[in-house]
This record gives structure tokens, C-alpha cells and sequence, in this order.
């Protein structure tokens, strides 16, 4: 569901979770809670995500705030339905999007 | 710690019955006797639990395998271990014994060595034989207790749900020259949509329509809570400054909400919702869109199209800022509003029904009045599923003003 990597010292959380639903939030944020991670910037991969809700989003700004980031951490990968809801939420305002991990690796944190 | 086992010893010679005695009594058994099978069955329709029977083959009256028979006729209902005592050898007896219900033989003239180790076997039964029954009594209990829990639990969401569908405002109704139709169609697993419109004090309406995350009795009681929050006060007076009677605008009521219920630490209940105020005289509408889908306008003459600029969820982050659209009504000019079970709602194979297949059915039932607006949008919904039930709540709030 959750896997943590380091690349170039940012922390890449990489969601392979199909379904980012109410069915799977609690769990979801659980299951993050219980990793541990290295300072430094915060990448989230959602390349494996192909839906979310209002609930899946509730958990990855739980993770936010949990994590208390200086500044807006990364996310890529959003195929069209996700990228729909975050454009309707704004999510742009809590999170810098990039097309993918390679772009966000590249582009100097925030 | 089991009970002590209880043996019925049945032999018509009382020196083979002491001896028997003698030795199950050495192996912790507690003993009774019986000088013939009627007796024996007597004593075990009375005794209080009988968990074995050594009975001697050749008896008068009633021979040991008849015996056997006719203790499994009582239907007894912990299982008698019996263990036969016989001279004879052929396999014939012996299987017209076993047909009769004796588990076990022991030959005679017999070792009392090989008694001891028979009875060492029918403990260990007797003890497996009432750990089975322990655990099946626990399962029973258990069993029991969560049928109880789950019907309790069923009892509050049925309770959450009566709740949230009785402060649901009428399905059709006129206010002033506005037109309100509405409707919500439950999921089994009952969630958390909400919506309302009611007239302020300058002559405008103020509505809304809220979907708690989650499901549940929980969500389905948020959106009570929210209910009763958001009343004509809420948005004239709800953010303590005095508007004379004026509504103030949508997103300072959603900004008061969201500062309300941003909790300081764990994220627990948050929700999407549109919250506008239409003034019937201007046909001004001016709404705030938090994470809610889009409202759809459908115009007289045009193409039903969305309205909004999106914005972020209540209830999250605090801090957050919300802004108005503003869109200026003609007459007959449809508004609708609904849930993300609408656009969300998935066919047999998962595919949404998604917002463009809405604004063409919006378009196609145009000329049709607006109570009928919300039942076409549920008999298209039902269609697209397949017939069966829906995931999540469904509802669709439409409104129009005629000149």
C-alpha cells in the first residue's frame, strides 16, 4: 500500500494503492504513521492511484500535517481522475505537483 | 480443570465388577455399578453425567451389545465412551457390536495392565471431547454477543439515518418566484449528505449542500451537527458582525466553518459543500464552492454547462481562504446542485457516470418541470448501475426562478 524509498536524500512515498477511498483511508494513514522517515524533502509517487475521495484526501493532509514540512512537499504521478479532484479541492495550494518523480527530483525542493 | 470422570460399570458377577472398580478407581475415575443392563439405564437417564460404560458382553437378560444400543437410544447429550468386556473373538460379534455403538473391546480373561492403558486413551477423549464443547460454548457466547453488538449498531445507523433524512427540507417547494426540488437517495452503508435552503431577512434565500467524508451513523451525525449550524443566522449574523438583516458573503460562512472545524491535531470529520445566496429580485446567485463538485447550470436557451472554480475541502487545514463565483440568473435558468454519488456513481463494470453524461440528461429533461429534474437523475443513476443499490448517498438539489 505504502513503501518508502530515498533518492538524492528526499523521501519517496510511493502509493500503490488502486483505490485511495473511505475504505482504505484509516488504514492508509496507519500504515504511515508507523514508518519512519529521514529528514529532508517528501515526495509522494501517486502514479499507482487511479481514484481518490474526499476521505483519501483527508489522510494524505493528515500525512502533511504530521510530517510539519517547511515548505509544500512533492507530488506526482496524478492520473485524470485524481488530477480532477485536486484540481477541484485546490490541492494545489498544499502540495507542489509534478508530472513525475524524475521531474520532481529535478526541480530544486521548495 | 475438567471434572473428574465418571464410569458405570455393568457385569452380572459382582467379584468382576470390584475388580473393575478397583482399577478404574486407580485411574481417577469415579464409579458406579449396575448388576444388568435395565439397571444401567436407569442409573444413566438419572445420574447427572455418565462420561463412560464398561459393561461385561454376557449378561441375562439384556446382553452387552443390546445394551449398547439402547444407551444410544437415549440420545444422551454429552457422548458415553462404551468399552465392551468379552471372551468372544469373531470379527462378525465384534462388528454387530461396533454397529451397536461400542467403541471399544477389551478381551476376557483381561490384563489389568491393558484396562489401565485403555482408560489412559478414554481420558484423553473425555478431555478432548470437553475441550470441543468448551470452545463450541465460548463460540456460541461469542456468537451471540456479536449478533447482539451488530444489531445495536445497526439500530444507531438506522436512528443516525431517521435523524439526517428528517431535517432534509420538503422535496417541492416554492419560495417566493424560486422553485426548489430536491431529492437524496440513501446507500445501505448511510453517509453523510446534507442540504437546505431557507429564506433571510432581506428577501434572498440562503441554501447549501454538504457531503460529510466517511460513511456511517458518524457521518450521517456530522451532517446533523451541520444542519443545525447552518440556519438563516449563520449567514447573516455567523461571523459576529452586525450585516443589518444582509447575508454576508458564502465564503466567509464556509471560512467560519472551516476555522470551526480545522482540529488542532488529528483530521476526523471533514466535508465538501456548496453554500450560495440567490436573491429572487436580481437573479444574482453567489455561491462558494469548497472541494464540492461542480453546480450545473442549465440556461433557457444554451447548453447545461458547470459553474465554480473549485476550492478546498472544510475542515482540513485552517488558514485556508475561500472565495465567491457570481453568476446572474435569466428566468428559467436551472440550477442544480448534487453529490459526488452522482458523478461517482459506477456502472456494473466501474465506469463513472461522470458530469458530462449529467449535463446531457440535464439537457434532455429541460423542458420538464423541476420536481422531475431529481427523479431523472435517479432512474439515469439506477439505470447506470445496473439496478442494484448505490455505493454512496445521491442527492440533487434544483432550483429555478421564474419572472
Amino acid at each position: 500500500m505504502l513503501t518508502i524509498t530515498q533518492a538524492n536524500g528526499t523521501n519517496v512515498l510511493t502509493i500503490d494503492a488502486g483505490r485511495l477511498d473511505a475504505a482504505i483511508a484509516v488504514r492508509f494513514k496507519d500504515t504511515f504513521l508507523a514508518q519512519e522517515l529521514s529528514p529532508g524533502p517528501v515526495l509522494i509517487d501517486m502514479t499507482g492511484v487511479s481514484f481518490i475521495d474526499s476521505s483519501g484526501l483527508g489522510a494524505l493532509i493528515s500525512i502533511v500535517k504530521h510530517l510539519k514540512l517547511p515548505g509544500r512537499p512533492g507530488i506526482c504521478g496524478l492520473q485524470p481522475s485524481v488530477k480532477t479532484m485536486f484540481s477541484l479541492t485546490r490541492m494545489d495550494r498544499v502540495f507542489a505537483i509534478y508530472p513525475d518523480v524524475a521531474t520532481a527530483l529535478a526541480t530544486p525542493a521548495q | 480443570m475438567p471434572e473428574t470422570p465418571r464410569v458405570l460399570i455393568v457385569d452380572d458377577d459382582p467379584v468382576m465388577r470390584d475388580l473393575v472398580s478397583v482399577i478404574t478407581m486407580a485411574q481417577g475415575f469415579e464409579v458406579l455399578q449396575a448388576s444388568d443392563g435395565a439397571e444401567g439405564l436407569s442409573i444413566i437417564r438419572n445420574a447427572p453425567r455418565i462420561d463412560l460404560v464398561i459393561s461385561d458382553w454376557e449378561m441375562p437378560f439384556m446382553d452387552g451389545v443390546e445394551f449398547c444400543r439402547q444407551i444410544r437410544a437415549l440420545h444422551m447429550p454429552k457422548y458415553i465412551h462404551v468399552l465392551l468386556l468379552t471372551a468372544r473373538q469373531r470379527q462378525a460379534d465384534f462388528l454387530a457390536a461396533m454397529e451397536a455403538g461400542a467403541d471399544d473391546f477389551l478381551s476376557k480373561p483381561f490384563n489389568p495392565a491393558m484396562l489401565s492403558a485403555r482408560l489412559g486413551v478414554t481420558k484423553r477423549l473425555l478431555a478432548l471431547q470437553s475441550r470441543l464443547m468448551q470452545n463450541n460454548e465460548l463460540l456460541t457466547r461469542t456468537n451471540e454477543r456479536l449478533t447482539e453488538t451488530y444489531t445495536k449498531l445497526q439500530e444507531d445507523m438506522d436512528a443516525a439515518a431517521r435523524a439526517q433524512r428528517r431535517l432534509l427540507p420538503e422535496p417541492l417547494k416554492t419560495m417566493g418566484r424560486a422553485h426548489f426540488a430536491s431529492c437524496l437517495v440513501p446507500s445501505a452503508d448511510i453517509s453523510g449528505d446534507m442540504y437546505n435552503f431557507f429564506e433571510l431577512p432581506d428577501g434572498s434565500i440562503g441554501f447549501y449542500m454538504v457531503d460529510v467524508a466517511g460513511h456511517g451513523a458518524r457521518a450521517a451525525l456530522m451532517s446533523v451537527t451541520l444542519n443545525r449550524l447552518l440556519n438563516a443566522d449563520a449567514f447573516v449574523n455567523g461571523d459576529g458582525r452586525q450585516h443589518h438583516g444582509r447575508p454576508h458573503a458564502p465564503h466567509s460562512v464556509v471560512s467560519e466553518l472551516n476555522r470551526r472545524f480545522v482540529p488542532d491535531s488529528e483530521i476526523v470529520d471533514h466535508f465538501t459543500m456548496i453554500c450560495g445566496v440567490l436573491d429572487q429580485d436580481t437573479g444574482q446567485l453567489r455561491f462558494c464552492q469548497a472541494g464540492h463538485p461542480h453546480p450545473v447550470v442549465v440556461p433557457r436557451n444554451g447548453a447545461p454547462h458547470a459553474v465554480g472554480s473549485g476550492g478546498f475541502p472544510v475542515g482540513l487545514l485552517d488558514g485556508m481562504d475561500y472565495d465567491d463565483t457570481i453568476v446572474s440568473l435569466a428566468p428559467g435558468t436551472r440550477v442544480v446542485l448534487h453529490s459526488d454519488g452522482v458523478t461517482e456513481c459506477a456502472s456494473p463494470d466501474g465506469e463513472f457516470y461522470g458530469e458530462a453524461r449529467l449535463h446531457k440528461l440535464l439537457d434532455e429533461v429541460r423542458e420538464l418541470p423541476i420536481d422531475q429534474v431529481s427523479d431523472a437523475v435517479r432512474e439515469a443513476l439506477y439505470a447506470w448501475r445496473g439496478g442494484t443499490g448505490f455505493d454512496d448517498d445521491v442527492s440533487v438539489l434544483a432550483f429555478e426562478i421564474h419572472s
